[in-house]
């Protein structure tokens, strides 16, 4: 498949990799200069501006910081939109900025979804990417080879719009998890116990989440004990 | 972790407060990685965090 990358960032470069690995032919451009020549260096193709990186796809992805990155990345977009083609926005941006631009896409006949992303950039090198999709299951289905050779999980949550709500919702609960972690190590540490029999325990217990897991020893609990080489990654 | 937390929690108040979803948890985090920001801890997102509870511990 022909498939576009629009914003080669820490999460964009490895995604573009891993579509040039599953054997698309991958067409790229990015802000800056150095992870362009990166993609290419791992085999994509520098399509220099965003339209020419639409109008060599069959599907474009885009995966920027925020609302108006998306908003001006659609702009320039426009005049290679139309029937034909599919564009997946993975950025996580306003719900309701990303529900228009669903809808000034689709009206140019592209079709559009939505595909925010959760396992940061170790999920990302992995391939192993959560992707909470909004839009229509069709389309989602059409763009699937597309998507597959960076995600380990792909739902279809509903329509526009939705895959935003519950990519916030997960940013919330670890948002939750963050603060009560530091409450939690504070407390113990001013009590003098040993953080790594805290951690030990926790992990073992109600208390267990994914905070507690991906900060352990080398973040939050033990920043003084000397990081340990698997599972200390924060996603 | 980046900075990024704090953009998306930004994006998660705003959408609450127009869905009328009570948020209480997200406000406080946002607060404390602005506090974290303004006292130059870094852009890791987890480690500030948990550095201004802690110095607001007395760790």
């Amino acid at each position: 498949m022909r498939v576009g990358f629009i914003g080669l960032g820490a999460m964009g470069l490895p995604m573009a990799r891993h579509l040039v690995d599953a054997r698309h032919d991958v067409t790229v451009t990015s802000r800056s200069r150095g992870p362009i020549d990166a993609a290419v260096a791992a085999g994509a193709i520098d399509g220099g501006t965003h339209d020419e990186v639409v109008r060599a796809s069959e599907v474009t992805i885009v995966c920027v910081p925020g609302s108006s990155d998306v908003v001006d990345v659609l702009d320039a977009a426009m005049p290679a939109l139309g029937a034909g083609k599919i564009v997946v926005d993975a950025s996580t941006i306003d719900p309701d900025v990303e529900r228009a631009q669903h809808e000034r896409v689709t009206a140019t006949g592209t079709r559009y979804l939505e595909a925010p992303l959760s396992g940061g950039t170790v999920g990302a090198e992995q391939g192993t990417l959560t992707l909470m999709v909004g839009g229509d299951a069709g389309v989602l289905a059409a763009a699937r080879p597309a998507l597959e050779p960076f995600a380990g999980t792909i739902v279809h949550v509903g329509g526009p719009g939705s895959g935003h709500i519950v990519k916030l919702c997960n940013q919330l609960l670890y948002a939750a998890q963050m603060l009560a972690t530091a409450e939690a190590t504070t407390m113990a540490a001013k009590a003098g116990v040993d953080l790594r029999k805290l951690h030990q325990v926790i992990t073992h217990s109600t208390g267990d989440c994914n905070a507690i897991r991906t900060a352990s020893c080398s973040r939050v609990w033990c920043p003084t004990v000397r990081r340990r080489t698997t599972g200390d990654r924060a996603s | 972790m980046t900075d990024l937390m704090a953009k998306d929690l930004d994006l998660a108040i705003g959408f609450a407060a127009r869905a009328d979803a009570p948020l209480f948890t997200s406000g406080i985090v946002r607060q404390l990685l602005s506090a974290a920001s303004g006292a130059v801890y870094g852009r890791d997102d987890f480690s500030s965090l948990g550095k201004v509870v802690r110095q607001l511990g007395g760790v």
